[in-house]
């Protein structure tokens, strides 16, 4: 008896010593998931040979820590691998300059950045999206490329990308890629509907009036169970692109200063109503009301809605892979088409540049050899980037010309991106009100007018008080 | 007489149809779970699906599943180890230890249970960004030890304990460690078992703060890794509902292997509790 | 005078030396509990009186409450939490009542498998259940409206319209709540001793009178006890709005719970998330202690 006892108090405490050990590497594991690889290889001997401007930068000693999203993933490598490769070009340049790459994950990345910022262990360099790249500039958390840019540089960037660049005169992302979202329309409906001819798309722009959209849906409609348009209003999740749908009636989201919010005037109230009568109407898909940003597109796949919002270059590429796997009509025929615009109004396209940014860690000389290298990336890898991702350039220069049509298309559309109001500061709070009235609208629990001044209201008051801090 | 096996009767079907309505969103997670996305949004439905693949499956297995099983194993068992052990120390040293200030330690501990735990969330989730223990295990098991639950049920278990058996241990001259290792925790076997279930059950459905503290795919438990399946750019049903077998399967396996203890246990977790 | 302190202290210092081994026993539950439940309690009031977003505090007194008292979606979440638990509660007790009653004389094996069915949502974790449920009130594609459109009815967009957004959530919150009761019922039922029956129909009573006065007094306990877990769970209900409706359609499902979420991690906004704990945690304890105190004065035990 005593010996089975003091059995089990040792195979106890071998247990309990085990376990705490895989704590510890559970812990480790924790910490290092994140592809984490230095790039430091020496790949080229000192060669005493070059000039003296080109010895200092051999001189320049340097420790980077760089953090990106999964954005870019070359034909069978892994994430980070591409920014890996430039990396190393980089430092045929600078070889004493070491750079960490750590990639960070969709879903939980921008906590993790808040969390380094918060506690001053944020890295040096960040790719990301310029909504949140612009907020930790404006927070005062980045240093500006105002210093490194020279004009030539800026006139090659597009006006418009670097505008969503910029806050209040300084640069804070350097653009890299930009994806225009405009509407995705599933052709082969239109083809049974017999009316593939009010698609504007004999026109270069492929713009089209409110009319013409509305004939295009109520023809498409008249199929059985097919709905003209999805919509949705489940979460906060792909917003910009109904209010962008708004926009096109005229309206603004907020002025250029980000002090008043702007969408509730006449132009908006109209976009609002026609959203909730074409509702009502049978034009967009039942139950739009607790539908998500990614629900819309199974309903769109499957040829239960002919015309979808937040069509994007990922579409085309997905739809091919979706048809060897025989999970979509084997007809299935993309096209882009611009949001319809009322009367009057030029057409108006969301659009997100991606980029570069260069983190305050109090180190002049580390953020100077960091914009350095961001510039290297997103300037001498620019098209190689936007090929990656099938993405629109966000250079004049650029020599990405797809050979996908619809590609080609899209990547024309960013010259006319206009504001979302996304840089307003409070945005995602603001964001965060508009689902809840956009759902009060469609089911009629408001009308369309009272819901927009409700929506602008909570908005005005998200944007007072971020602006009075 | 006939009345009373009328009404009775009824009762069983009208149970019977109730015990089909809760068992049938199982069989349906089940069979979308082997269906292509074509399949699963079809109209009208395959009620017993014809055209089955594993593709769910290995979509999920060639993805981070398995790390995804693995964590939360890991964590719920670590907790459950940590809690009994630890709560069976301070249950007994609650109910048999003579100590200054017992009686108040023991009632701060209790006190503190009446409260929800979202009260503590936003300075845990500060304490726990300082120690830097976000996306770690720890991050996972620490507070759910602190949560006094099992103190309480150990001690109201221990205290059932008759003394003469522990003072005549102590006569002996075993020190205290001894007396509690041999005597008094194979003695509260059963109030252990039940506060396992009970710990396991909280640990393995502890969502709120696990959504708060991790936030890397790899360190993310089977509720996590689920629930973050249907934020994906597009909704597979099919890979949704394989995700969802997996995260409750061996939950409901173990409940059906050891359906007796967890009656027992929850029984006891009520009346001590 | 100062001897006298001195003296009392030193006894405090003696008596502490002897309880030397019960201070090591609990040391490890307490010190964990010290840092990680007790400490955050008194930090989270405190935070409750700043704005504070991880990087500053700035002291700002009660403001976070009475900005509270005025944000009509706080309130809207606050009524919300009631209606949870008002609706989920009685349907909670009765049903899992009921059910217990019904399975109780039967035999073994068919009272594990009813009690296996009613319990799977429970082991099976939240999450699943909300997904499955999701599936299931899919606006187009959910089975739901397949067979409310095939015996003739309007389809219902369950999450998304006012009338049934919420009735929709109470199920799937009553579908994971009652498993725990009824596997407590059945085991109070199987504790009443049958001499007790016996005497009761030796006197005469119908099986209603049986149910009204032995059975139901004699449940008191168990169903004080399922009212206040349940009650307090109801509360709590989080995962179910997360995951379902993100508290719509415009805050008709929003709970407590979720509004504190979204306003600590979403917007970083920690003192008003924690003015909303404190708030919480204020109603979950007076109504534990109203349901003990009015409740538990006629129970026999």
């Amino acid at each position: 008896m005593k010996k089975l006892i003091s059995k089990t108090f040792i195979l106890l405490v071998i247990i309990t010593l085990t376990l705490t050990m895989f704590s510890a590497c559970g812990n480790s594991i924790g910490k290092e998931t994140p592809v984490k690889d230095s790039a430091d290889n020496q790949t080229e001997k000192n060669d005493y040979t070059k000039e003296s401007s080109e010895l200092d930068e051999k001189n320049e000693v340097a420790d980077l820590v760089l953090w990106t999203y999964p954005f870019f993933i070359p034909e069978g490598k892994k994430h980070g691998d591409f920014e890996k490769e430039i990396i190393k070009e980089f430092q045929k340049d600078y070889p004493n300059v070491k750079v960490n790459i750590e990639t960070i994950a969709w879903d939980g990345g921008p906590e993790k950045v808040n969390v380094a910022i918060a506690t001053k262990s944020a890295p040096d360099i960040l790719i990301d999206a310029y909504m949140r790249i612009m907020e930790y500039g404006m927070k005062g958390h980045l240093v500006s490329f105002n210093d490194v840019m020279t004009e030539e540089d800026k006139n090659d960037i597009y006006p418009k990308v670097l505008e969503q660049c910029t806050f209040d005169g300084k640069i804070y992302q350097y653009p890299w890629t930009s994806a225009a979202v405009v509407m995705a329309v599933n052709k082969e409906l239109f083809k049974k509907a017999d009316a593939e001819d009010l698609l504007p798309l004999d026109r270069p722009n492929r713009e089209w009036t409110i009319e013409e959209f509305e004939k295009a849906l109520d023809a498409v409609s008249k199929l059985d169970g097919v709905y003209g348009l999805t919509c949705y209003a489940g979460n906060e999740m792909g917003d910009a692109s109904i209010r962008m749908f708004i926009q096109n009636f005229g309206a603004d989201v907020v002025n250029s200063d980000y002090t008043k919010v702007l969408i509730n005037d006449d132009s908006g109230y109209k976009g609002m109503e026609w959203l909730v009568n074409a509702y009502k109407k049978g034009w967009i898909i039942k139950g739009a009301e607790s539908l998500t940003s990614s629900d819309i597109f199974d309903i769109w796949f499957q040829g239960k809605a002919a015309i979808t919002f937040l069509g994007s270059s990922w579409m085309p590429d997905r739809i091919e892979s979706m048809k060897k796997e025989g999970t979509v009509s084997k007809d299935f025929e993309v096209v882009f088409v611009n949001m319809p615009h009322a009367e009057g109004v030029s057409t108006k396209v969301e659009g997100q540049t991606s980029g570069v940014c260069v983190f305050d860690n109090d180190d002049n000389q580390k953020a100077l050899i960091s914009k350095k290298l961001s510039i290297f990336m997103a300037k001498n890898y620019h098209d190689e980037g936007n090929l990656l991702l099938g993405r629109a350039p966000v250079r004049k220069s650029s020599a990405v010309k797809y050979e996908n049509a619809e590609l080609r298309w899209l990547s024309g559309t960013i010259q006319n991106l206009a504001d979302t109001g996304a840089l307003a500061p409070g945005y995602s709070e603001i964001r965060k009100k508009w689902f809840p009235e956009f759902q009060a609208a469609l089911t009629g629990f408001k009308t369309p007018k009272e819901a927009l001044d409700s929506f602008a209201k909570e908005a005005q008051k998200v944007l007072d008080e971020h602006n009075n801090k | 007489m006939k009345n009373k096996n009328f009404s009775s009767v009824l009762a069983s079907i009208i149970v019977f149809v109730l015990a089909i309505l809760f068992l049938f969103p199982f069989y349906w997670m089940l069979t979308t779970s082997f269906k292509s996305q074509t399949v699963a949004v079809k109209i009208p439905p395959e009620w017993i699906p014809v055209n089955l693949t594993l593709n769910n499956y290995i979509n999920l297995f060639t993805g981070p599943a398995l790390r995804w099983a693995f964590n939360s194993f890991f964590v719920s068992i670590l907790t459950v180890f940590f809690v009994c052990f630890f709560s069976a120390m301070a249950g007994y040293a609650f109910a048999k230890k003579e100590f200054w200030g017992r009686n108040t330690l023991f009632w701060i501990m209790i006190a503190t249970m009446a409260l929800p735990r979202q009260v503590i969330v936003i300075p845990l989730y500060e304490i726990m960004i300082k120690l830097g223990l976000t996306n770690t295990y720890e991050s996972l098991i620490l507070p759910l030890i602190a949560w006094p639950f099992g103190v309480f049920l150990m001690k109201q278990y221990t205290q059932t304990l008759h003394s003469e058996i522990l003072d005549a241990a102590g006569i002996d001259g075993s020190p205290g460690f001894k007396i509690f290792y041999f005597i008094v925790l194979p003695m509260v076997k059963p109030g252990i078992g039940a506060l396992a279930i009970f710990t396991f059950m909280s640990s393995w459905n502890d969502y709120f703060w696990q959504l708060i503290m991790i936030n890397q795919d790899l360190m993310k438990t089977l509720p996590l890794g689920v629930a973050g399946l249907q934020t994906q750019h597009t909704k597979d049903y099919g890979l949704i509902m394989a995700g969802s077998t997996i995260a409750s399967l061996p939950m409901i396996v173990i409940f059906l292997s050891f359906q007796k203890y967890f009656q027992s246990g929850i029984t006891m977790g009520a009346v001590k509790g | 005078m100062e001897v006298k302190y001195l003296k009392k202290f030193r006894q405090i210092v003696e008596k502490m030396k002897k309880g030397k081994e019960g201070y090591l026993f609990i040391a490890p539950s307490f010190i964990i509990f010290m840092i990680f439940t007790l400490f955050p309690i008194v930090k989270s009031l405190i935070i409750s009186l700043f704005e504070y977003d991880l990087s500053s505090y700035k002291w700002i007194g009660i403001n976070n409450y009475l900005v509270l008292i005025e944000d009509k979606v706080f309130l809207k979440a606050l009524i919300n939490s009631f209606l949870f638990a008002l609706f989920n509660v009685p349907l909670t007790i009765i049903l899992s009542l009921f059910i217990s009653i019904t399975i109780h004389p039967k035999k073994e094996a068919s009272k594990s498998f009813y009690r296996a069915a009613f319990y799977l949502p429970v082991v099976s974790s939240i999450v699943t259940i909300t997904l499955i449920w999701k599936w299931i009130y899919h606006p187009i594609f959910g089975i739901l409206n397949f067979i409310i459109e095939n015996i003739g009815f309007n389809r219902i967009n369950w999450l998304g319209d006012y009338d049934f957004a919420f009735p929709a959530l109470v199920i799937v919150l009553l579908t994971i709540s009652i498993g725990q009761p009824i596997l407590l019922y059945v085991a109070s039922l199987g504790s009443i001793p049958k001499t007790y029956y016996e005497v009761g129909r030796i006197e005469g009573v119908n099986r209603l009178q049986e149910y009204r006065y032995i059975t139901w007094p004699l449940l008191k306990p168990t169903t004080l006890y399922i009212l206040v877990m349940t009650t307090i769970a109801s509360f709590q209900t989080f995962a179910i709005v997360q995951l379902m409706t993100g508290g719509g359609p415009f805050y008709t499902t929003s709970t407590i719970v979720y509004q504190l979420y979204t306003t600590a991690f979403d917007f970083v906004k920690l003192g008003l998330a924690s003015a909303m704990g404190i708030i919480l945690t204020l109603i979950i304890v007076l109504i534990s202690v109203f349901q003990f105190k009015f409740l538990s004065t006629d129970i026999e035990y």
